[in-house]
């Protein structure tokens, strides 16, 4: 079996407002996983789970091998970590920060770290006030790697940067992986950036996994099938489809488990199928979770 | 390995912030060249400039090293290191009390430098100079169990309005017992039993504070 | 290890990406760029070439095996099948996709088998003289 990077077993936490409800997750190492999810789903609260900051009312939490929260102290030794909600120290420089984290992290790879900021055009004797939103985030991105972590966790680390900032900094991230046992979690609203990079991806939504899986696999079992219903005919029951829309003859229908046999045996119950099409992350996201939520409604009722 | 951590924290926060805690301790030193000036007036002005800069740079170096922390959101970056909330907690404790204590032995030791070479300032102003400057670092370790456990800006602010209103209270009824008040204007310090009391009063209290900050502090959960 | 495969994807085109990655590296392979024989480059550095995703390069990968177009040798790395013929092989099927497209665009458009081979024949240099 391949090492986990990180584990999560049946893990809740409760909030006046917000509930992560048996969030279970598996991530090998060497890989990368995406986080999606909206605002307010829950991505951060996992991810501060992970790095100990927030203790799990109960369920069991693995960071590189490591009990959490009881162990975070050796579990972050191999961690870095970039938050949105991250800032430097305004009135000092990028050196200083640099040379602090240094200071804490025997690992600290200060040439990879000058070599980033050359690459990220970054002014180590500024102080990091005057920096633009995209050299903050650049900049804490040379904090977390050039501690040369086994594990990245990255709650939003492309949120609000420029198309160009964006490449350079997916560019050194994908870098990361060149060693096979370095692992990447990051959370994204941004669907494209997670249908990249990512080996696995998870839909969170209000508190709940609503859908996790590798990618090559969530793409191709989501599928838009388009149909042709004869007159009077009704849809087969059928417990895979996850939406539909159109009216008159035309349906077109959202699969989560397509395969030749699903389109075989709707053929044969007297559909005509004209067209089966891919759809992208987000397509797949919005389905998942509207599926997720009108489920959770029907409990209700 | 945390030892050295905290440590390095430490000097981080110690780095950042130096500058302020030299500002307050010149600040100090001019409000004694003041206070050794001979006349009452001086005096009175001199003591108020000095009592006044050591509860600022109190609230002062709370407010940065602590509270800023998290309104300006540095404490993600500081919380992804290979630290534990008592280490945290222990790293700001070591370095607040290392930076007020600077200016209180620079605010203490000069007043009282100054009252005992002047002949115009009675000696028997030490007992209370030492009791009402261990008062105020009372209150300060209040404000920063309060910052450190609330980590809310309107509680440390509410907790150091309340000290504030409370030291002059506890001027006034301490001048008010005979055995301290009695002996203001003598020309030795008089350490009354009941003035070493108040005294060893006033430490138990600073230990305590400190100890209940830790110790809830090493109960948190939830840190972010 | 500095082995630039210099495969661009496109961001437009609406195929899977481990498609249109098969489709390059076949493109690559009948052009004669990479050669049978030769060493291609890793999946996890191809991944980090592209910038997408070590399990969309290692399904490419795993499908051009199956087509028995490269072999992975377990530790060394991917190679192009030995097979001389393959180049021409891969130009063929290209070549027949395309004819089937012309032919059905043709028996949509009403044309006969003369008139589409007319046709071919003026899009060639050589043939159209004759």
């Amino acid at each position: 079996m391949t090492e986990l990077a990180l584990e999560l077993i049946g893990v809740n936490k409760a909030y006046k407002h917000f509930q992560l409800r048996n969030l279970n997750l598996e991530l090998p190492k060497g890989q990368i996983m995406g986080l999606i999810g909206a605002n307010g789903a829950g991505k951060s609260t996992c991810m501060r789970i992970l790095m100990g900051l927030v203790h799990q009312d109960s369920g069991v939490v693995r960071v590189m091998g490591h009990e959490m929260p009881s162990q975070q102290v050796q579990a972050k030794q191999e961690i870095g970590f970039l938050s949105e909600d991250m800032r430097l120290y305004g009135q000092s420089n990028l050196r200083w920060h640099m040379d602090f984290i240094a200071s804490i992290f025997p690992s600290w790879d200060d040439l990879y770290a000058q070599n980033l900021c050359d690459i990220f055009d970054l002014n180590t004797d500024q102080a990091v006030k005057g920096f633009s939103h995209g050299q903050r985030v650049k900049a804490g991105l040379v904090l977390a790697l050039a501690r040369r972590p086994k594990l990245l966790i990255l709650d939003e680390p492309t949120t609000g940067l420029d198309a160009v900032a964006r490449y350079e900094v997916l560019t050194e991230l994908m870098e990361v992986i060149r060693d096979e046992e370095n692992t990447i979690l990051f959370s994204s609203h941004n669907t494209y950036d997670v249908e990249k990079l990512s080996d696995t991806i998870c839909f969170i939504d209000q508190g709940q996994l609503v859908a996790s899986n590798d990618k090559e696999r969530f793409l191709d079992q989501w599928r838009r099938i388009r149909i042709k219903l004869p007159q009077g005919t009704d849809l087969p029951d059928s417990i895979q489809v996850v939406n539909i829309k159109g009216s008159g003859q035309e349906r077109s229908i959202i699969t989560n488990s397509f395969s030749p046999d699903l389109v075989s045996n709707w053929t044969q119950a007297g559909l005509e199928v004209i067209e089966i099409e891919h759809l992208s992350l987000e397509e797949i996201f919005i389905a998942a979770v509207q599926k997720s939520r009108r489920l959770k409604e029907e409990v209700c009722v | 390995m945390t030892h050295a951590t905290v440590l390095q924290l430490a000097k981080k926060d110690w780095d950042l912030w130096r500058n302020i805690v030299f500002l307050y301790a010149i600040g100090s030193i001019i409000g004694l060249v003041v206070l050794a000036y001979p006349s009452e007036l001086a005096f009175y002005s001199g003591s108020v400039l000095m009592i006044t800069a050591l509860v600022a740079s109190g609230i002062h170096l709370i407010m940065v090293s602590v509270i800023n922390e998290r309104k300006l959101k540095t404490l993600p970056l500081i919380m992804s290191l290979p630290i534990t909330v008592k280490d945290y907690t222990s790293s700001k404790m070591l370095v607040n009390l290392l930076m007020f204590t600077v200016v209180w032995v620079a605010v203490v030791a000069g007043t009282i430098i100054v009252t005992l070479s002047r002949e115009t300032i009675p000696n028997g102003l030490i007992t209370i100079i030492v009791i009402l400057t261990l008062e105020i670092f009372i209150a300060y370790c209040l404000i920063l169990a309060v910052a450190m456990i609330t980590e809310s800006e309107g509680w440390t602010i509410a907790t150091m309005v309340m000290c504030n209103l409370f030291l002059n209270l506890f001027l006034f009824m301490t001048a008010k017992i005979p055995a301290i008040g009695n002996h203001l204007t003598d020309s030795t310090a008089v350490w009354s039993p009941e003035a070493l009391r108040l005294i060893a009063v006033e430490l138990l209290m600073v230990a305590i504070i400190l100890f209940a900050t830790y110790y809830r502090q090493s109960k948190k959960t939830d840190f972010m | 290890m500095n082995m630039n495969s210099g495969i661009v994807l496109s961001q437009t085109d609406g195929r899977p990406l481990y498609q249109q990655l098969i489709d390059r590296i076949k493109r690559k392979i009948a052009l004669g760029d990479w050669s049978p024989g030769d060493l291609i480059p890793s999946i996890r550095a191809l991944a980090i070439e592209l910038g997408i995703s070590v399990i969309t390069v290692k399904r490419a990968y795993l499908e051009l095996e199956h087509q028995n177009i490269i072999h992975t040798q377990q530790g060394i790395g991917s190679f192009v099948s030995q097979d001389p013929q393959l180049g021409s092989q891969l130009n063929r099927t290209e070549l027949g996709d395309h004819i089937k497209k012309a032919v059905q665009l043709a028996e949509t458009l009403g044309l006969d088998e003369d008139e589409l081979i007319k046709l071919i024949k003026e899009h060639s240099h050589k043939w159209s003289k004759t």
